[in-house]
């Protein structure tokens, strides 16, 4: 295989031959994957939730291809003010890529549209009382950046965070200064199990007449399209396009992606809500 | 951290302006929700680059509605920078910049911010895919695009707003798209098809009807605020709207862009906000969302036609030759 | 002046455009030494470019114009945002020194406090793709050049009057608080003489500027302004003020000495190293001049002084034209 080149944004990693190879046998029925998983099959990761002790909610996963990613989730109570931007400051997500000076805007942009998409119900669960509100800083940190695109890996560790996240109980009322109680085990979910779970976004490339979930960077680089799909419960809550592939698809392969990616994302979230019973 | 290299306003910072109560007010809805507004587009306004476009949606009947103005510069294909590597297609990078007046609210700054950043990677995506790079090796295609004015709706902090989808920055991304495609095409760069960018949305009025294909317009001006959320109604007005404005008065819950290439009928470029049910009442409200999105791009899509077209005329009186030029005007007339 | 000595039996031979890029000095002074003198332009020496104005065409500026003359054109948007004087704001105390705010009325106090509290911000952006040569980032040596002269120019002419960048608290009559005027200036297409254009649509954008009537608040202890727009004002910019540029190029003694270009376009500011700027005023009056790059008799100086004094007329009828009706 052609070295792998250090940058995601100087082009394909492989070779014109080798690229045509790719796509061929990723176009066959059944295709062919250079690590021989079947399309919708996910490569072997490690999750696991709670490891930070002095947050609010955390979790860690690290990707087959040496991709770790931990998230940490942190509430402050926070005073409502008029100047500020209401609820939608009451989420601040940052993302930090380690040995990037910048931060992809992509990355950020897509937790944070998915994450705070109205009706998603947790911004009226920040709220404490009628002067004060969670703030919520939830931090991203990609130890080491994995070599395919690290949406999937970052949106899965944020899920699980936040679903292990726990807020203390209010026991004051509406209109005094919120006074907590400070036994953790009464603390409520940011997410309860009855609402609607956080958003995940899933990597789906389209080579011809297949749909592949989980690309590694080579099938990134062998697509015809890259999207991202973030779904929150049964519901679409966002697609983006990706650097990959050449030329333009046809309307049908889109609408057929988002479909399998509605179908692939409740396998998902299923799986991830059994990490952690484990332990 | 000041910026050194330009002038810098009172060190104590300064603030936008207050006004004592939510005083912007919204423009009543005269289109049909699949009319879409009147584009001007116009090439070759920039005389120094290889190509370039200016796309602006003409004021409404009240002066002070906000509308879209931004230039589009294309230069290239020129030789890649020496200290770049060897790369076997043309490199296509876009830039997407919003001038200080631009927006409401705050000032914007020089620097390139994280909508800007990613505004321009989705820009330059959408048009590498519908330019033909691998006829230019070794090359760099540069794209600039100047947001002189726009309609709001972009997420910002200070923009009044009380719930839904922000649909600004949507509609800036699909201007660009459509006016970069328009310069890409005066640049005379080959390209598989002209792009064009599109919007729609699903809305929900804030208190009015939505009756068949017209909305009623005969609706306050600036109330509704406090009982948008009333009754959580909210499946039973739904409908689909072509080039929504973050200006008119409604509630937007989903949206989509899209770039859209109508000869080919394919799309480089979808990107959607809002959730969307997968299978409410028998319909997709993702698909006809992306529908409607590529709806709209057709329709900008004729607009973009006619200005090359003109320009081409211009060119070829001028020159007083006829060559076989790749205008892209087979299947141009393929409204949904 | 024989750069490329042609056999004259089989004549070397270029396109215009080529014989251009080879030989640019040789290409200008080649049409310079025609009869009568054109630039590559087909301008005269003297000639300056037609302009053409709009104003008030963006709705988020408070004033805004768009020039054009030739191939460059320039947008340039004035935006005013509130300077908060009391105590504290920004985490920082505003020591006043006396006499400070004392409202000194008389002529040379006015333009104190926009110079003293930064009350006018002028930049000129150029990374816009306006030309070939200008990128996104950093603005260039060049562009810094050009803002800086342009703000000088601003804060010189003494155009803005500061009584009407200042806000009260309606009860005492206490200045609480500043305007700041933002004023930015966006290349959209560079063609040379980019100050002459720059500076003409920031004259035509403060004086199209319209800032909402603005009071101190005693209870939100901030300045809140009036939403109406029949209470927005005018700045009551002070008279015109025009600049003219000019490129000098040597012949050469026997082949007619110095010619002055007015207006240069990009080609030429690229072959001429000698530059004048006048600042023409009202009433056949100078503010500023500018000149260097080159030695020059003085008579050189005084007929850029000619030129610009007839160059502030064309301007003056094109802003009578277009800003005549708006006030």
């Amino acid at each position: 295989m052609a070295p792998l080149q250090t940058s995601q944004q100087t082009g394909t990693p492989l070779s014109p031959a080798e690229l045509s190879y790719l796509h061929t046998s990723l176009t066959l029925t059944p295709p062919i994957r250079p690590d021989s998983r079947t399309p919708t099959q996910f490569r072997p990761l490690i999750a696991e939730s709670d490891i930070l002790p002095s947050t609010n909610g955390s979790a860690r996963m690290i990707w087959g291809d040496g991709g770790e990613c931990v998230v940490g989730v942190k509430a402050e109570v926070e005073k409502n003010s008029a100047s500020s931007g209401g609820p939608r400051d009451w989420v601040e997500i940052s993302v930090e890529v380690s040995g990037q000076r910048d931060d992809d805007a992509f990355l950020g942009m897509t937790v944070a549209e998915s994450l705070l998409v109205p009706e998603s119900g947790v911004l009226e669960r920040l709220a404490l009382g009628e002067r004060f509100h969670w703030k919520v800083f939830v931090d991203i940190l990609l130890l080491t950046p994995p070599l395919s695109h690290p949406a999937t890996l970052l949106t899965l560790t944020t899920y699980l965070a936040l679903r292990n996240t726990f807020l203390p109980k209010l026991v004051s009322e509406v209109a005094e200064d919120p006074v907590f109680d400070d036994d953790w085990d009464n603390a409520l979910p940011l997410y309860p199990v009855d609402r609607i779970a956080p958003p995940i976004t899933l990597l789906v490339v389209s080579v011809g007449e297949n749909i592949f979930f989980d690309p590694t960077r080579e099938e990134l680089a062998a697509g015809d399209v890259v999207l991202a799909v973030s779904i929150c419960g049964k519901k679409v809550v966002g697609v983006r396009t990706l650097e990959g592939g050449g030329g333009g698809v046809g309307r049908a392969v889109v609408k057929r992606v988002i479909k399998e990616s509605c179908e692939v994302a409740e396998e998902v979230f299923g799986s991830l809500n059994s990490v952690g019973e484990g332990d | 951290m000041t910026d050194r290299r330009r002038i810098n306003g009172p060190p104590e910072g300064t603030t936008p302006l207050v006004f004592p109560s939510g005083s912007t007010h919204k423009s009543m809805i005269k289109r049909s929700p699949t009319t879409l507004r009147r584009i001007f587009l116009k090439t070759s306004l920039t005389p120094p680059a290889t190509g370039s476009a200016f796309l602006e949606l003409p004021t409404p009947s009240c002066p002070s509605t906000p509308t879209l103005k931004l230039t589009t510069s294309v230069y290239g294909p020129r030789p890649l920078p020496s200290s770049t590597t060897f790369s076997p297609n043309a490199r296509l990078t876009a830039e997407l910049k919003f001038s200080p007046f631009s927006t409401p609210g705050r000032r914007r700054g020089y620097i390139r911010d994280g909508v800007e950043r990613d505004l321009s990677a989705q820009l330059s995506l959408a048009l590498g895919k519908s330019v033909d790079v691998g006829k230019y090796p070794k090359s760099a295609i540069d794209v600039f695009v100047s947001v002189l004015d726009c309609e709001g709706g972009l997420g910002d902090p200070n923009d009044v707003k009380s719930s839904g989808v922000e649909v600004g920055l949507m509609s800036v991304l699909a201007a660009a798209i459509s006016c970069a495609g328009a310069a890409i095409a005066d640049a005379g760069i080959e390209c598989f098809d002209l792009v064009a960018g599109g919007v729609a949305g699903l809305i929900k009025k804030r208190d009015g009807e939505v009756e068949g294909d017209r909305i009623v317009a005969d609706m306050g001006i600036g109330g509704g605020n406090d009982d948008s959320r009333r009754g959580g109604e909210r499946d039973t007005r739904i409908t689909l709207v072509l080039d929504p404005s973050p200006t008119e008065d409604y509630i937007i819950l989903a949206a989509a862009a899209v770039g859209y290439m109508a000869a080919r009928d394919e799309l480089t470029l979808v990107w959607t906000k809002g959730s969307m049910a997968r299978n409410c009442d028998g319909t997709d409200e993702v698909e006809s969302l992306i529908d409607g999105a590529i709806a709209a791009a057709t329709g900008v899509r004729l607009v973009i036609n006619e200005a090359i077209k003109e320009r081409l005329l211009l060119g070829l009186n001028a020159v007083g030759l006829v060559r076989g030029t790749a205008g892209g005007d087979n299947g141009d007339r393929t409204v949904g | 002046m024989a750069t490329a000595p042609p056999p004259p039996s089989n004549p070397l031979s270029f396109p215009p455009a080529t014989f251009q890029k080879l030989a640019p000095k040789t290409f200008l002074e080649r049409h310079l030494q025609s009869t009568p003198a054109t630039r590559p332009s087909g301008r005269g020496p003297d000639t300056f470019r037609i302009p053409s104005l709009h104003t008030n065409s963006l709705s988020h500026a408070h004033g805004s114009a768009v020039v054009r003359t030739g191939d460059t054109a320039v947008v340039c948007g004035v935006r005013g945002e509130v300077l908060s004087l009391a105590v504290g704001t920004g985490g920082r105390i505003v020591v006043l020194r006396s006499g400070e705010d004392g409202r000194r009325e008389n002529e040379e106090g006015e333009g104190d406090e926009i110079r003293e509290r930064a009350l006018v911000v002028t930049n000129l952006e150029m990374g816009t793709g306006c030309t070939r040569d200008y990128h996104p980032g950093p603005p260039t040596d060049f562009a810094q050049a050009v803002t800086a002269r342009l703000h000088r120019l601003l804060l010189a002419n003494k155009l803005i009057p500061s009584k009407s960048l200042r806000i009260l608290d309606p009860n005492t009559e206490e200045i609480k608080a500043y305007w700041v005027l933002y004023i930015d200036v966006i290349v959209i297409s560079l063609d040379g003489n980019v100050l002459d254009a720059a500076w003409a649509s920031i004259l035509a954008a403060l004086r199209s500027t319209k800032l909402p009537q603005a009071y101190w608040d005693q209870d939100t202890e901030g300045v809140v302004c009036y939403p109406e727009v029949s209470r927005y004002k005018p700045l009551g910019i002070k008279g015109l003020a025009f600049t003219a540029s000019f490129a000098v190029i040597d012949l050469g003694a026997e082949k007619g000495g110095k010619v002055i270009l007015s207006d240069p376009d990009e080609f030429e500011e690229g072959v001429c190293e000698e530059r004048v700027m006048v600042c023409a005023l009202e009433g056949e009056r100078v503010g500023w001049i500018e000149k260097g790059g080159g030695v020059g008799q003085v008579a050189e100086v005084v007929e850029c002084v000619h030129r610009a004094t007839e160059r502030f007329k064309v301007w003056e009828q094109l802003f009578a034209k277009v800003l005549g009706s708006s006030g």
